[in-house]
């Protein structure tokens, strides 16, 4: 038998996990280095399935088919394209960098580590599945490690406390997932198959359609944080430790558009056409609400968890729009922002970790302090912006033309939510890293040498797929072209 | 070949007598009496395995897949309450053992037949053994838990003799086969009050709402293997009752049952969960959970499709492992901090990581989570009643896992993340540990590779359509 490299993916965490599973928890440094090594590898093989797909072939290749319970028709099918490449290399990047930035974390940190590879493998599993059950499966088992994640290591706020936000974040979740499951169900007992290429090239009634699409929608819409389904993302990435909350606003939230995509548009064409308009103004409204309450906010955590609202909204616009520069737009933007959100959270844990406070009142002038800190922030926050020559121009250009093509008017709102963005993010800045030094944060110390390769190394991406966005846009594109022409080739 | 074929039960019942004999003579002997029967239920277990081959055959007493799969069912439900009981219990007499032994052989008896009388006569068997058991333990709470048991099923039984003996009215015989043959020449009004009679007398067993009232007294008032063992044998008896009547007989006029079926499962399952939401006492959530577990159950058998009844019974297996793995922990929980209090659990995580990790993973099964056996299992129940287009059902049924996994959460919480007061590690003895590990096992093979479960009950509810 032949094994796919998608395998070898979602094995690496696995056979991490189960190795720590056995190492006494006093060993932290081994455990650290068993986390990190088997990262690693996921990150390895997922570049590699990067480079070795055939793009001239396109579709879908590394396809593996494993029996499972042939009495449902499930598989354990395996299988990546266009558009599941770019998703799996930011997940191997993102938890790379994730155990990176977590080197410090000495409470409990076995289980630690643990938790955030069982979530890796969800993650991988969701982006690699060709089968629903197995899909939903991996959903489900990305989003409940969460739960410990924020309740175990998280932070306290002033106004919530973090088992508040642990149980918000994982029941919203799995009530958004439960809608998922029940789509599935309809999807499944309709056509008799749980295959992914079956199903995408079965043909359904309008009414059916009619009635599926919305079930999907907002079931991953509630992951994606689409407006007005979003409460829990900003409140559980404030709560939540930061490699957690890198993980979860730079890769699960993507899994929620991505099932919008994949599943939602994939297998209703006509429901979408239908619907999306509607989705389209929830994702304008995200844009803004998102932007607007992240000036208001004193918590950098929620300043970034709202951004990203704000963001996963543009996902959502370039989704609805439905047409090639949208979709690509979309899924350059998923990649970008979880690239960007990573490295966000990624300093503002530092910031947490060296000040002991996330308020923008209490902090200032840490440029002199922390110059490395500083500096990738500044990046980061442009890329946020948007800036050119960063990936989240590129993006946001596509997106931004693409919806202007299917909804003018709600293309301009959403550039003046762009807009904020960059009001909000130059505040901030200004606030916390420069202006007078405060003196107790004179002494503080920079970035440690873990933290620097994790942050040099997202920084980099950053601009990489901002001066070479082919790199991406060539795999997008053959990923969106099946999905371009059920659609009627707009 | 027909003395042969009975064998599991011959064990029992020769060995059940054997123990009660020397009990009387040789108090002091209770070690040896444990071995005994706990290699009894081994090996009735065994013997009952052999004859998965064999073709349905039997009369009153009929010996095919479907009662071979619930056999053992029962077998191994009351093996791990045995061994329960020796861990956790200071001293397990041979009464305890004899009555152990005796209500498996009741409840192995009612599986394996098709006759109504022969059920009711059986059912007593387990019920009567059931009361002693749940009032085992000179405490008032077991007392009154097992009067308010008795009393509740001497009456419930009641309703369920009514329906049978109409049955035997109209139809002029007790055996199963052939009312179904002449259904088709009777009035399904008529039939209706039968069966809503009958439903009376297994909504009690099974614990639907609203016969539901016993279980949470009962089970917080009962030793807790016998809770345990209550939770899980006793509930299954209903429903292969429920089973060999509805499904086997009644299958023909399932649109006249089923609408009743449904709503009664949507109320059970939305009342258990919602009742199980406020509750401090674990024994009392998990007596609320394990009523909202038979709506679960009861989707599948309602839905009577062959994917619905395989599912029910495989559902039954990961509850099985499921909740016998946390009753194990909250045993020996209560035996170690003599409180069945939800904030008793905090800090067990450190305390003793493999009964938090046990828990955990036998909590979030049977909310449904994957990779556990309780997503296969639902998702095996709940796609059956989407083929057959029950999507409301679904959606109920969706709706209140939703629901369940808030209270589940809360005692992961208290064990997880809320820090103990006392950091005294929790030791727990060799054999506890090892048939603890058993279940997790159990619940993690359902949940991964469910390809061979799946397969024996596809196999065994062959003979029913």
């Amino acid at each position: 038998m032949e094994f796919s490299p998608l395998l070898f993916i979602l094995l690496s965490p696995l056979i991490g996990i189960f190795i720590l599973l056995f190492i006494p928890e006093n060993n932290k440094l081994l455990i650290k280095i068993i986390a990190l090594f088997s990262a690693f590898l996921a990150f390895l093989s997922s570049i590699y399935v990067f480079i070795s797909y055939d793009f001239s072939q396109g579709g879908i290749q590394f396809k593996q088919v494993i029996p499972w319970l042939e009495t449902l028709k499930i598989f354990l099918s395996l299988g990546a394209d266009g558009i599941s490449l770019p998703l799996l290399l930011l997940t191997g990047i993102v938890i790379f960098t994730g155990v990176l930035v977590s080197w410090n974390v000495e409470h409990r940190a076995k289980e630690f580590f643990i938790f955030l590879l069982f979530m890796s493998v969800g993650v991988f599993g969701v982006f690699s599945s060709l089968n629903l059950f197995f899909f939903f499966l991996f959903y489900e088992l990305a989003i409940l490690p969460m739960y410990l994640l924020i309740g175990i290591w998280g932070s306290s706020l002033k106004e919530f406390t973090k088992e508040y936000g642990a149980f918000k974040l994982t029941l919203q979740l799995f009530s958004g997932s439960a809608f998922v499951l029940l789509g599935i169900f309809i999807l499944y007992s309709k056509a008799g198959t749980l295959d992914i290429i079956t199903l995408s090239q079965m043909k359904f009634s309008h009414e059916f359609q009619w009635i599926l699409f919305p079930i999907f929608c907002v079931g991953f819409g509630v992951l994606a944080g689409m407006w007005p389904l979003h409460t829990w993302s900003p409140i559980g990435h404030a709560t939540a430790p930061t490699a957690a909350s890198m993980l979860h606003a730079g890769v699960l939230m993507k899994m929620g558009a991505y099932g919008l995509l994949r599943i939602a548009v994939n297998f209703s064409p006509e429901g979408a056409r239908i619907w999306l308009p509607v989705v389209a103004i929830l994702a304008t409204l995200n844009v803004l609400y998102g932007a607007f309450i992240a000036m208001a906010q004193d918590d950098l955590k929620f300043v970034v968890g709202y951004s990203s609202v704000s963001h996963m909204g543009l996902v959502l616009l370039g989704i609805s729009s439905l047409n090639s520069l949208g979709f690509s737009g979309a899924v350059f933007q998923m990649f970008s922002h979880g690239v960007m959100t990573a490295a966000l959270f990624a300093l503002v844990g530092i910031v947490y970790d060296r000040c002991h406070t996330k308020s923008i009142a209490e902090l200032g002038g840490l440029s002199v302090a922390i110059p490395f800190v500083t500096a990738n922030f500044v990046l980061a926050a442009f890329t946020s912006a948007a800036l050119p020559s960063t990936s989240g121009f590129i993006a946001e250009l596509m997106i931004l033309l693409g919806a202007f093509q299917s909804y003018p008017v709600l293309c301009f709102i959403a550039i003046t939510g762009s807009l904020i963005t960059a009001g909000y993010l130059l505040r901030l800045l200004r606030r916390v890293f420069f202006g007078n030094p405060i003196l107790k944060y004179k002494r503080i110390t920079d970035a440690n040498f873990a933290e620097r390769l994790a942050l040099c190394f997202l920084s980099f991406l950053l601009l990489l797929y901002g001066i070479f966005p082919s790199l991406l846009l060539n795999s997008i594109k053959l990923g969106i072209t099946p999905l371009l022409l059920k659609l009627g080739g707009r | 070949m027909y003395t042969y074929i009975f064998s599991p039960e011959g064990i029992l019942l020769i060995l059940g007598f054997l123990i009660l004999i020397i009990y009387i003579f040789r108090r002091r002997w209770s070690r040896f009496l444990l071995i005994t029967g706990a290699l009894a239920l081994l090996l009735a277990a065994f013997s009952s395995f052999l004859q998965f081959s064999l073709p349905p055959q039997g009369d009153v007493l009929l010996v095919d897949p479907f009662s071979n799969f619930f056999e053992i069912f029962f077998l191994f439900a009351s093996f791990l309450t045995l061994l329960l009981s020796k861990e956790v219990k200071e001293s397990v007499r041979g009464s305890y053992i004899f009555l152990i032994l005796f209500a498996t052989l009741g409840m192995m008896l009612v599986a394996s037949t098709g006759e109504l009388l022969f059920i009711y006569l059986n059912l007593t068997l387990v019920s009567l053994a059931l009361y002693a058991l749940v009032s085992s333990v000179l405490e008032a709470k077991s007392r009154e838990a097992g009067l308010k048991f008795m009393f509740l099923g001497i009456f419930s039984s009641l309703f369920f003799l009514y329906g049978l003996s109409l049955l035997f009215g109209q139809f002029r015989t007790t055996y199963l086969s052939i009312i179904e043959s002449k259904l088709g020449n009777f009035s399904p009004h008529y039939l209706f009050i039968s069966l809503v009679l009958i439903l009376v007398g297994l909504g009690f067993k099974i614990g639907m709402v609203p016969f539901h009232f016993w279980i949470p007294d009962t089970y917080e008032g009962a030793p807790t293997p016998i809770a345990a063992f209550l939770s899980v044998a006793s509930k299954a008896v209903g429903v292969t009752i429920l089973i060999r009547i509805f499904i086997g007989a009644f299958f023909s006029i399932q649109q006249d049952w089923q609408f009743l079926l449904a709503l009664l499962a949507i109320i059970t399952m939305t009342v258990g969960n919602l009742f199980a939401l406020v509750q401090t006492n674990i024994k009392r959530m998990l007596a609320y959970s394990s009523i909202a577990q038979s709506g679960y159950i009861l989707i599948g058998v309602l839905v009577g499709s062959k994917l619905g009844v395989a599912g029910a019974l495989f559902y039954l297996w990961c509850y099985l492992f499921a909740n016998m793995a946390a009753f194990f922990v909250v045993a020996w929980v209560e035996k170690e901090t003599t409180s069945q209090e939800i904030t008793a659990y905090s800090g067990l995580s450190r305390r003793s990581p493999f009964l938090a990790v046990t828990l955990t993973v036998a909590l979030l099964s049977l909310a449904g989570v994957p990779p556990f056996a309780g997503f296969v299992g639902k998702f095996y129940v709940f796609s059956a009643a989407a083929f057959e287009g029950q999507y409301l059902l679904v959606a109920f049924a969706l709706a209140n896992t939703v629901i369940s996994l808030y209270y589940y959460l809360q005692v992961v919480k208290e064990m997880f993340i809320v820090p103990s007061n006392r950091e005294v590690k929790i030791k727990s003895s060799f054999l506890f540990n090892f048939l603890l590990l058993l279940q997790l096992v159990g619940i993690l093979m359902l949940g991964l590779y469910p390809f061979p479960w799946a397969k024996l009950a596809e196999g065994a509810i062959v003979s029913l359509f």
